[in-house]
């Protein structure tokens, strides 16, 4: 971890630790106590369980380092948004997370992320498995357009082989397709190809088709960016009501939209250009954006830089 | 005529107004006459090199079209391409049992080619590790270098011999099997078979089915793969439900191309499937193709039987062009679609950009304070964390599908490696020992059983065709791609007529090398009244016409518009930035393709045998038959056939293959440099 993160940690009095061995996911709130030998700047507040948290995370392309030293809790069931300014690495550090960073070719990161207290990154952890329980929804919607809307839904339960009944796949099929707000636009064409879809309806359908697998963390790498402002209503509305069930981490450029879906935001920048990105702030919403401890974050949330 | 951005052009301008003092001379809107008439030269010339090479070729048509008159006065058409006798004594002639051939070569080609391409493109598109996929994606692309002819001689010489015991063994135990009363493997085992010539056939077109393959593969977008892969599809899943589903009509395509080659491939054959026409006769035995039955049969045929003949050629240009439409219309969609993707993806990105620094979000007022989150959190459903790791990860059988996949993959790569290894191996060996100075400046030897001698009449012979080929098709073919692409301006008559021209570029390409050398006889050689050297390389020209411009209109196509614009804003005429902007750019990647070109027409055979004839004797008369060295080959092969014979044809091909591969290196060196200028 550099000093300089280390500082910022330091500078917020509000920044706690956590012993990163929690147990997985328990069932009832439990409250961290400092403690461990690695200390885990998180955001203030969080008092229970949390399926995900990173410790001293770094990313590289080649011998470029993009991002630098994170560490990082992500609360059961809360939205966390991940903003800053261009190139500062915070796609890169979410897709880190579900390990689809190293399918870019020269691309491989350093440090823990535990899901439930394993390392995803760990020895007998396979990508394959690991990218099953960590869901993730691109910034471009990328349903499968030859594949019917049912059978986007059904691709990930497929690739599991998942044995299912006819009533398991219509149950599976309504469900998730609610759960992502696209049943009633679409229940009388299931059948239809999903390239035949507007944008807005291609994210919910490729949201509907990350929750089919049922995921214990989705990543959202700016899902809104290619969508027009109603059907970005809709999808935010979507990220509020899914985060009752699932842990969400999503990536924004749009401040506005972190503040709308968000708990806990984390900010990130780079000093210039070349150097890796580091996270400099964390906390809840509310308080990055009302009252940023740090003078970049402040300076970031108002516009003043970045 | 008119161009573009220049605005003051061709109507005559108005007479200048008397000039005064007060006011700037209207003449500096005029063009020097010069300029205006080196514009329209330079539209000219292009449009007349253009129509020269239509008006050829449709004279060639036209005189083969008109030679075919009497088979179907004989026989009607559909007598005739029903007909099952192929009688020279009785004069009966049917195309059947040449198409049942072809059709049996090629089917059993493609059945052995497709997957195995599609395996080997995707090995080199994600299964080898990266730093293996260039080299085996050329290695393969090598396969494609080897003439015809070439691989002729390694199945006579060495695949044959090597596979009958197979093929006996395969009679022995399937002898039985019946289909509605075609038995396709009883004996007995003749030497010349569909099956090895369908193998020959599959390797033969691998190299071309797998590089489209391999391009439309690139052209499945990364987050289709994502999708997959976030998902938690393992390598194998991925390709199967996001790259394939996306590359499907694309690979369709390929196969449609690689089907179209082979229908029209004829040396190989001729040298392997033993010229018996025949239908429903078993794979084991020998049969013949529309392609080798022109081949064997035109050189010597005259009357009712070389208008049969060129009824035949209009048969398989028909099969022939029709897979091919077919298959570039496929291709054309998938990697149009694919590319459609790029543009679309290209855009949201530039939107995702323009929408990062909004207005709302850099605003001197500070954000809005976050809305509080009211919601109280539930307890968090009890769920079991899904295993990441250890055996129930992920399921047993997912994993041995996925490598049986693999398996699968790297077998195909095998299967594409194992001949090209052989066949260079086995050219090596016997070939090198051929080698000598005297090699290069000796005659064959008269006695075909005695040692020594050399191919430089051949050789000569070889080079003379080349810049026959090269004066006729080089010229011609990129003033033709300039205006197809250049001159016209969309929607004007120059660029209707472009693409009429360009449409019957495309039909010329797919066109087989035999039933060029046919037109070329019939059009030249009969009419001359003689074989000559001139034939030979004006048949090699149209072979190699086609390739020149397609790749020049390729590149002229990725100029970037914005350099001809700046050329033009600043005053250039229309020929100049052409010259001086447009064809530095594209000179690169237009002297590939004519390198290209030069490489593909230099190994073919079927297409000399009756234009130039072949000689025995030293010859540099452009009107007197000639030597080439794929047609010595041919000879050594199959007419000689002698131990001594078969050394000098190994010497040859090695000569040969070094002469292909020298273009295509040059070809390869020149395609970097392009691409390094466009990076720029």
């Amino acid at each position: 971890m550099s000093t300089r993160e280390a500082r910022s940690i330091m500078e917020d009095p509000k920044v706690a630790t956590d012993d990163s061995r929690a147990p997985a996911a328990p069932p009832t709130q439990v409250t961290v106590t400092a403690g461990g030998t690695s200390p885990v700047p998180r955001a203030d507040e969080v008092a229970g369980p949390h399926p995900m948290l990173t410790r001293d995370l770094n990313a590289y392309f080649g011998s470029h380092h993009v991002v630098e030293g994170v560490n990082l809790v992500f609360p059961s069931n809360t939205v966390t948004a991940l903003i800053g300014p261009s190139g500062c690495g915070k796609s890169t550090f979410l897709r880190c997370l579900n390990r689809m960073h190293e399918l870019i070719p020269g691309a491989r990161a350093t440090g823990d992320v535990e899901l439930h207290g394993q390392d995803i990154y760990g020895k007998d952890a396979d990508p394959v498995a690991v990218r099953r329980a960590v869901g993730m929804v691109f910034q471009r919607p990328n349903p499968f357009p030859t594949k019917s809307i049912a059978d986007n839904v059904l691709a990930g339960p497929k690739f599991m082989r998942v044995k299912m009944g006819r009533d398991g796949r219509d149950e599976l099929i309504e469900r998730t397709l609610r759960g992502a707000g696209l049943w009633d636009e679409v229940k009388n064409r299931l059948d239809a190809p999903a390239g035949g879809l507007s944008g807005g309806q291609q994210q919910r359908l490729c949201i509907a088709r990350a929750l089919a697998v049922e995921p214990d963390v989705l990543l959202m790498d700016e899902p809104c960016s290619a969508l027009d402002p109603q059907s970005t209503l809709r999808v935010e509305d979507l990220i509020r009501e899914l985060s009752e069930r699932l842990t969400i981490v999503i990536v924004t450029h749009n401040m506005q939209q972190a503040a709308r879906v968000s708990e806990y935001t984390a900010f990130f920048t780079i000093e210039e250009e070349g150097q890796p990105g580091r996270l400099i702030e964390t906390g809840p919403t509310r308080e990055i954006f009302g009252n940023p401890q740090n003078p970049r974050t402040e300076a970031y949330v108002t516009g003043r830089f970045g | 005529m008119e161009w573009g951005s220049i605005p003051d052009v061709t109507p005559p301008p108005p007479p200048p107004p008397p000039p005064t003092a007060a006011e700037p001379p209207p003449a500096r809107l005029r063009r020097p006459r010069g300029s205006v008439f080196a514009d329209r030269s330079y539209a000219v010339i292009a449009g007349v090199a253009a129509l020269f090479a239509v008006v050829f070729v449709g004279y060639l048509l036209w005189t083969t079209i008109d030679n075919t008159g009497e088979t179907w006065s004989t026989f009607g058409i559909w007598g005739f391409v029903s007909g099952t006798e192929w009688n020279l004594n009785e004069a009966l002639f049917g195309a059947l049992p040449f198409i049942y051939g072809t059709l049996m070569t090629s089917i059993i080609a493609l059945v052995l080619a497709v997957p195995a391409s599609i395996g080997i493109a995707l090995a080199t598109v994600i299964f080898l590790p990266r730093r293996l996929r260039g080299p085996v994606g050329g290695l393969i692309n090598l396969l494609a270098a080897v003439p015809s002819v070439i691989f002729g001689l390694w199945g006579v010489t060495v695949l044959v011999p090597f596979l009958k015991p197979a093929l006996n063994w395969l009679s022995d135990t399937f002898g039985w099997v019946n289909l509605f009363g075609w038995r396709p493997f009883e004996g007995p085992v003749t030497s010349g078979s569909y099956l090895i010539s369908g193998l020959v056939l599959a390797i033969m077109i691998l190299p071309i089915i797998t590089a489209i393959t391999r391009e439309v593969l690139l052209t499945v977008p990364r987050d289709q793969r994502e999708a997959a892969f976030a998902l938690g599809a393992t390598r194998w899943e991925m390709v199967r439900h996001s790259m394939l589903p996306w590359a499907r009509s694309g690979i369709v395509g390929a196969s449609a191309l690689g089907l179209g080659r082979a229908v029209g491939e004829t040396i190989a054959i001729v040298m392997l499937l033993g010229n018996t026409p025949g239908i429903f006769t078993p794979l084991v035995g020998p049969g013949s193709t529309l392609a080798s039955v022109i081949a064997m049969q035109t050189g010597e045929a005259s009357g009712l039987q070389l208008s049969s003949l060129t009824a035949l050629a209009v048969v398989l240009f028909v099969i022939a062009f029709i897979i091919n439409a077919a298959a570039r219309l496929l291709v054309r969609r998938a990697e149009g679609g694919a590319s459609g993707g790029l543009f679309r993806r290209g855009g949201s990105w530039v939107a995702g950009l323009v929408r990062a620094p909004s207005r709302a979000d850099r605003g001197a007022e500070p954000p809005p304070p976050p809305s509080p989150v009211t919601a109280a959190p539930e307890p968090a459903p009890v769920r079991e964390p899904a295993a990441i790791s250890g055996p129930g990860a992920i399921s047993r059988g997912r994993i041995v599908r996925s490598r049986i996949a693999e398996g699968f993959i790297w077998l195909s790569v095998l299967f594409g490696l194992v001949p090209l290894i052989a066949v260079l191996a086995e050219m090596l060996m016997k070939g090198l020992p051929a080698l000598s100075v005297a090699f290069f400046t000796e005659l064959p030897p008269t006695d075909p059983a005695s040692y020594g001698g050399g191919i430089a009449n051949a050789l000569v012979g070889t080079l003379i065709l080349m810049a026959i080929a090269l004066v006729v098709a080089a010229p011609l073919g990129v003033l033709t791609a300039l205006y197809m692409r250049d001159v016209g301006k969309s929607g004007s008559l120059n660029s209707r007529i472009g693409s009429v021209v360009g449409f019957i570029v495309d039909i010329l390409l797919g066109v087989p090398s035999v039933v060029v050398g046919l037109i070329v006889y019939l059009g030249i050689v009969v009419v001359q009244g003689h074989f000559s050297a001139l034939a030979g390389g004006i048949a090699l020209g149209v072979i190699m016409f086609p390739i020149v411009v397609r790749a020049a209109d390729e590149v002229l196509r990725l100029v970037p518009s914005g350099q001809q614009e700046a050329a033009l804003a600043l005053g250039a005429p229309k020929w100049r930035t052409t010259w001086s902007v447009v064809l530095p750019i594209a000179g690169p990647g237009i002297l590939t393709g004519i390198l290209l070109g030069l490489a593909r027409a230099s190994g073919e055979t079927a297409p000399l045998l009756f234009t130039s004839l072949g000689n025995q004797f030293m010859s540099t008369n452009i009107t007197e038959p000639i030597a080439a060295i794929p047609q010595l080959i041919y000879n050594n092969t199959i007419i000689t056939q002698t131990p001594a014979s078969l050394q000098l044809a190994w010497g040859a091909a090695l000569v040969l293959v070094a002469i292909i591969m020298f273009l295509n290196l040059g070809a390869a060196l020149l395609a970097r440099r392009s691409r390094t200028l466009e990076g720029r």
